[in-house]
Formats: structure tokens, C-alpha cells, sequence
């Protein structure tokens, strides 16, 4: 019985730790901004190197699909990347992120849908869909940044 | 911006695009505060004090609604009120009194079409030693050319249009050309930045200097930028400009859009390192990558 109540225990504390998981508590605000930046900086690269094959720069079409799953990818954990308290030093993240949390999170959800639909149209070839639907993942970032990072002026 | 651009504005009055050229939307309108429409009561803080926007919707009493045209004609070449009264160049009409008359009309004909807010005016926050009425006449008094603009002979159809653009109704130079102590525009540096700009923002150089303006961007992303907000490291755009690219140039004509991309590309190279430090990271404003 007593065995049992132990095992029990140990297996409840075990399945929340696994629920749960690792959380941002377990790390610093400047950690938790740095990941962001790193984040933030691999999508800004790969949305660079979208810009230059979908305006005919690059001839590196076969990349396209690559990149265009990269973004899905990472703009699905944007949201993520922004835990209460993580815009103090050397953040740009504007303190209306959290103020208004439900604009910003569906701002995030429509910068997911516009980067799955460019990948849609990546992936069914058509070039004029791919440049229609690229300039609208552009303008989804350009959004988010007006609204919610500081200026780089600061 | 001649009658001829009208045929190519898809969807848009003319006096629609000349509305969202000149930016009149992002200045009178309190995005801070989800303000109503051309409400006014967006601040701008500077040196000279905090700046509040005023109403330029069709209300008689908080707005234009009672102004001929005539008046706006009139506040937008000479920075000069109906009643008299002088505006402060926050209000940009050093760059606005260079749009031609036509243009002038076509934005009058679209703003008094606006939807009618009844919200009151908020006086600008100024230090003691800045009368309003008397600072700003004096201001203009010093610093004030009136128009209209002067094409260059020397220059293409295309330059000079983009100048138009870029000097007039986009009024770039307000925001890019760093201003002296009293507030004017620093004119041996048109375009090379200033860490002091209106709402208290740094600007980028945008001149066409090598490493500290836009001299290495191309036409293509340039275009793209005007369009899109794009930066062609990848980055985007944000807050002012972002605005203005979002409200206005996106809906640029090609053929202007082409014009003030060759102008802006042809700005004498300036070094201004326009930069801020936030933290530990010091940001380069015109950063290519």
C-alpha cells in the first residue's frame, strides 16, 4: 500500500515535469531576449533570401521550399519567443505586447497563416501566386514590427 | 503628380492618392490610442516641446468643416490658419507648399469627404518662452520659402517627378534632413539623418553614402522597400515608416514609385552615422544586413 502511494507520487511529479516541460522561469530575461534575437534574426534571414529568388535575384528556385518551411516553422513559435517580464534590457519589445496580449497574439496567428499560404503557394509552383502571397507574408511582418517592436531608432 | 496619374491609380480617386502620398493619415490620426480617423490628438514630442496633431475631419467646429478651399490652400503653402494664425513647422507645409495647386485641390476634395469627428483639439505643451503665436510667425518669418516647386532643367522627366515626390507631397526630407537649434532643416545635409527627429525617434541617413546611407541598396530594393517595408537584410521596417510605407507609398504608381527611387538614389552621398545606443548594442539606422 505504502509502496504503491510512493510509486504512485513519484509517477504523478513525473508526468507533470513531462507535461510541463522545461519552462522560461528556468532562464534569465537577457537569455530568454537573446533567443529571441537569434530567432528573430534566422527568420529575418531566411525571409532575405525569400525577397531575393521571389524578385528573381537568385536563380535558386529549389531553395524556395526550404525557406518557405523555415518560416512556417519558426513563425509558429514566435509567439512563444515573448513570456511575461522579457522585455526589460536590451529588448525592443514594446510593453504593449503584453498590454494588449490578444492583439498581438492574433497578429502572431495572422503572420503563421500568411507564412503556411506562401508555403502553400511555394509548393503548388504557381510564380505568380508565390509572388502575390510573399508580398502579403511581407506586409504581415512589417505589421507586427510597426505595432509592436520600438522603432530601430529607438 | 499630374492629371495623367490618375488613369493608373487602380481602385483610388486621385485625391485619394494624393491623400495617402502626403501621410496625411499617419500624423492625424492617435494610432497610439486607436484615435478616431483624421481626429487628431497624435503627439509628437521634441526639443521645442510636445506636439499635438490637430482634427482635420469635416467638423465645423473641431475640424475643417467650416474652411473653403481656399483655406486649406492657404494653411498648406503658407502655414498660415483661417483665422490668421501661423502654424508651427510640425505641420509641414515647408515641403507642402511645393505641391501644385491641382494636387492641392484633388487632397481637399477627398478630406472633406471624411467621416465627421466631433473631437476636441489638444494645445500643443510648449516651454514658457515659446508664445505660440508669436514663435511660430517669427519661425516662419526666418526659415519659410514658399513654393511652388521648380523643375530642373538639367534633369529627366523622372528625376524631377521623384524630387516632387520626395520633396513635396511625400515630404521626406521633414523626417531625414537633421534641423539646426532652431528647428530648421540643416540644408547642406538634405537627407543624412538625425538622431533628433519629430517624436523624439532617430532617422535614418538615407542619402546615397556607401556605409552610412543607402548607397548600397539597389533600385530593386529600394522599390521593394517602398512597397513592402522590406529591409534587404531581411528585417523590416518599423514603427513611423512602417506606417507611412503601410498608409501611403505602398500605393504608389510604378511610374512614381520608379521616380522616387531614381531621385532618392541620386542624393549626393553624405557620412552621417546615424546611430543609438540601447543596451549594450549600438544599432546602425540604414543597416544593409
Amino acid at each position: 500500500m505504502v509502496t504503491k502511494k510512493i510509486i504512485g507520487r513519484v509517477f504523478f511529479w513525473l508526468l507533470l515535469m513531462g507535461l510541463t516541460g522545461p519552462t522560461w522561469a528556468d532562464s534569465d530575461p537577457e537569455t530568454v531576449i537573446r533567443y529571441r534575437h537569434n530567432v528573430m534574426k534566422a527568420l529575418g534571414g531566411h525571409m532575405g533570401a525569400l525577397a531575393l529568388i521571389v524578385r528573381g535575384r537568385m536563380d535558386f528556385p529549389n531553395h524556395l521550399t526550404h525557406h518557405a518551411e523555415a518560416v512556417a516553422a519558426i513563425s509558429r513559435t514566435v509567439i512563444e519567443l515573448f513570456p511575461a517580464g522579457s522585455n526589460s534590457g536590451n529588448s525592443s519589445a514594446r510593453s504593449v505586447i503584453w498590454q494588449k496580449w490578444d492583439k498581438f497574439r492574433d497578429t502572431c496567428a495572422g503572420g503563421v497563416r500568411a507564412s503556411e499560404e506562401f508555403l502553400s503557394a511555394v509548393k503548388n509552383g504557381d510564380k505568380a501566386d508565390v509572388k502575390k502571397k510573399f508580398r502579403v507574408l511581407s506586409k504581415s511582418c512589417a505589421r507586427c514590427h510597426r505595432k509592436f517592436r520600438v522603432p530601430r531608432g529607438g | 503628380m499630374g492629371n495623367a496619374l490618375a488613369a493608373d491609380v487602380k481602385g483610388a480617386g486621385y485625391g485619394e492618392y494624393v491623400f495617402r502620398i502626403a501621410g496625411c493619415a499617419g500624423c492625424h490620426t492617435d494610432v497610439e490610442n486607436d484615435g478616431p480617423f483624421l481626429a487628431g490628438g497624435r503627439a509628437f514630442k521634441s526639443d521645442f516641446g510636445t506636439f499635438y496633431t490637430p482634427n482635420i475631419t469635416p467638423h465645423p467646429e473641431h475640424g475643417i468643416g467650416r474652411w473653403s478651399e481656399a483655406d486649406f490652400i492657404r494653411a498648406m503653402t503658407e502655414g498660415t490658419a483661417p483665422d490668421g494664425g501661423h502654424y508651427f513647422p510640425a505641420f509641414p507645409y515647408i515641403s507642402y507648399t511645393l505641391m501644385h495647386t491641382d494636387d492641392l485641390r484633388a487632397l481637399w476634395g477627398y478630406l472633406v469627404t471624411a467621416p465627421i469627428v466631433a473631437k476636441v483639439n489638444r494645445a500643443h505643451q510648449l516651454p514658457w518662452y515659446m508664445p505660440p503665436k508669436i514663435s511660430a510667425w517669427v519661425w516662419k518669418i526666418l526659415y519659410f520659402q514658399r513654393g511652388p516647386f521648380r523643375e530642373r532643367t538639367d534633369r529627366s522627366a523622372q528625376w524631377n517627378r521623384g524630387a516632387y515626390l520626395a520633396g513635396a507631397v511625400g515630404h521626406c526630407g521633414e523626417c531625414h534632413t537633421p534641423r539646426d537649434l532652431l528647428g530648421a532643416r540643416v540644408q547642406h545635409l538634405p537627407y543624412a539623418g538625425t538622431i533628433k527627429g519629430l517624436g523624439d525617434r532617430s532617422v535614418p541617413n538615407i542619402s546615397s553614402h556607401q556605409t552610412t546611407g543607402i548607397g548600397r541598396w539597389t533600385r530593386d530594393d529600394l522599390e521593394y522597400f517602398l512597397e513592402t517595408g522590406a529591409l534587404p537584410g531581411g528585417d523590416f521596417s518599423g514603427g513611423i515608416m512602417a506606417e507611412i510605407i503601410e498608409n501611403g507609398l505602398q500605393y504608389l504608381t510604378g511610374p512614381d514609385r520608379q521616380a522616387l527611387v531614381a531621385y532618392l538614389l541620386s542624393l549626393k552621398p553624405i557620412k552621417n552615422e546615424v546611430s543609438t545606443r540601447k543596451g549594450e548594442v549600438t544599432r546602425r539606422l540604414n543597416e544593409f544586413e
